[in-house]
């Protein structure tokens, strides 16, 4: 079927995109919008390698069709640093060596982005709980544990 | 091959379009499920409503005993809404249960019942409840309890061109001890292996009313309703609860027969009873993963 158009705010900017309906907005991100950060894992919702967000949540971005983010803001990955400056979170990162292969690293932050901005001073618990939808195959959580907490207020 | 994509604002107008297609068309929600079919292929809709910017299906009201959920409120949204932690916690323990945070951010109620998975977490707590689905179709509504709207694995009585509006349940009495409990792999992103839900009502010692439901073990949502019927009158014991356990463990062996993974189910239907039971009794101050 013919494209569709959708607008939406990504990373701080208005923009508008012509889609097929079926696209999901990670294969948008990645492969129409350039924006490879955002990883592509399981496609089925279970690795967290894909998370953005979108209107404050963390959410599965292999889950969510092109036109649902009509309207919406989404900030991914590639969002997160400003003006040149790394984000808090991704510098604690580098700082507690919370990545190995890195291939989880963005759904990481962007869980962990969602909870700070929801809950800036949030417990060990409520921590390992938000990145609970995020998969590390080198099983490093606790260094990105401790990453996450170093920035908390 | 997606051939059209609406995604009406109200629900008028997505009755009028899913009527136009006479059953033809797909409604998304959020696609939490869908998309997964999507992309394996055992979907291939033609037509696809994204109901998912319907704002009057997203609303939580309550007026007397009676809450009603909108089709699109998400188990996030259950999770945390005060109101329902305060008056029937099990249903945010059971909403907490689904998933990921990613996934309890985005799925939804109607989608939870419409795709009528038997290890879906939010029913089992709907059930127990007596939860009633307000359907909707282009000149009609109806309203029908869940235990009858879902009939099989991933099948329901959802005619064509009709959505889930509404689930509405009864608040329980302020003194009805809840519980929920889910087993699986692990907590977070594992599909139940078992759940269940429970209400319990004491006057003194004696059970004057029990609702209890194990998912994930029958063909479609149930209370247990023998079991139920055996402890009603008398007095709660842990020696009674064992007796519950066990005839659960029966009922459950005589709906689905023997089967491969009944070495493991059955005894911990056993075991998740009494839990449920017992936690329901003593308190089950949170959701504490299995």
């Amino acid at each position: 079927m013919k494209e569709i158009k959708v607008n939406f705010n990504l990373n701080g900017q208005e923009i508008t995109v012509m889609a097929p309906p079926d696209m999901t907005l990670l294969e948008l991100l990645r492969e129409k919008l350039d924006l490879t950060g955002t990883k592509r894992g399981c496609e089925i919702g279970e690795c967290g390698a894909c998370t953005v967000i979108i209107d404050n949540q963390a959410v599965n971005s292999c889950l969510v069709l092109v036109p649902q983010v009509e309207g919406a803001k989404v900030i991914t990955v590639e969002g997160l640093a400003q003006n040149g400056e790394l984000d808090p979170l991704q510098q604690a990162f580098i700082n507690n060596h919370a990545i190995q292969c890195g291939f989880c690293t963005p759904g990481m932050l962007m869980s962990a982005k969602a909870l700070l901005l929801n809950n800036p001073n949030p417990t060990r618990e409520e921590i390992r709980e938000a990145i609970s939808g995020n998969l590390c195959r080198c099983t490093g959580y606790l260094q990105i544990i401790k990453a996450i907490e170093s920035v908390c207020q | 091959m997606v051939k059209e994509y609406f995604q009406p604002l109200t629900l008028a107008e997505a009755l009028t379009i899913l009527n136009s297609f006479a059953g033809s068309a797909h409604v998304l929600a959020s696609g939490t499920d869908l998309l997964v079919n999507l992309r394996n292929g055992k979907l291939k809709p033609e037509v696809i409503v994204d109901i998912s910017k319907i704002e009057e299906l997203k609303i939580i009201s309550q007026e007397d005993e009676k809450l009603s959920l909108g089709s699109l409120v998400t188990f996030r949204e259950l999770a945390v809404y005060p109101m329902i932690q305060k008056l029937i916690p099990v249903l945010a323990w059971a909403a907490k249960a689904v998933g990921s945070p990613q996934i309890r951010n985005r799925g939804t109620v109607g989608g939870n019942i419409a795709n009528a998975s038997p290890a879906a977490d939010l029913v089992p707590a709907l059930v127990a409840l007596d939860g009633v689905a307000v359907l909707a179709k282009q000149g009609g509504l109806r309203k029908i309890p869940l235990t009858e709207l879902i009939v099989a694995p991933y099948k329901t009585k959802l005619e064509p061109g009709e959505i889930i509006t509404q689930v509405e349940v009864t608040v329980p009495s302020h003194e009805t001890g809840m519980a929920f409990r889910k087993v699986g792999r692990r907590n977070a992103l594992a599909i139940s292996r078992l759940n269940g839900a429970c209400l319990l009502n004491l006057k003194g010692e004696e059970i004057t009313a029990v609702s209890l439901v194990i998912g994930a073990v029958t063909p479609s949502p149930r209370r247990f309703k023998e079991v139920e019927e055996y402890l009603i009158g008398k007095n709660i014991s842990e020696k009674l609860l064992e007796e519950a356990g066990a005839m659960a463990k029966e009922k459950v062996q005589a709906i689905t027969g023997r089967r491969a993974s009944s070495q493991y189910k059955l005894p911990v239907v056993e075991r998740l009873t009494v839990r449920l039971l017992q936690a329901a009794w003593k308190g089950d101050k949170a959701y504490e993963g299995n």
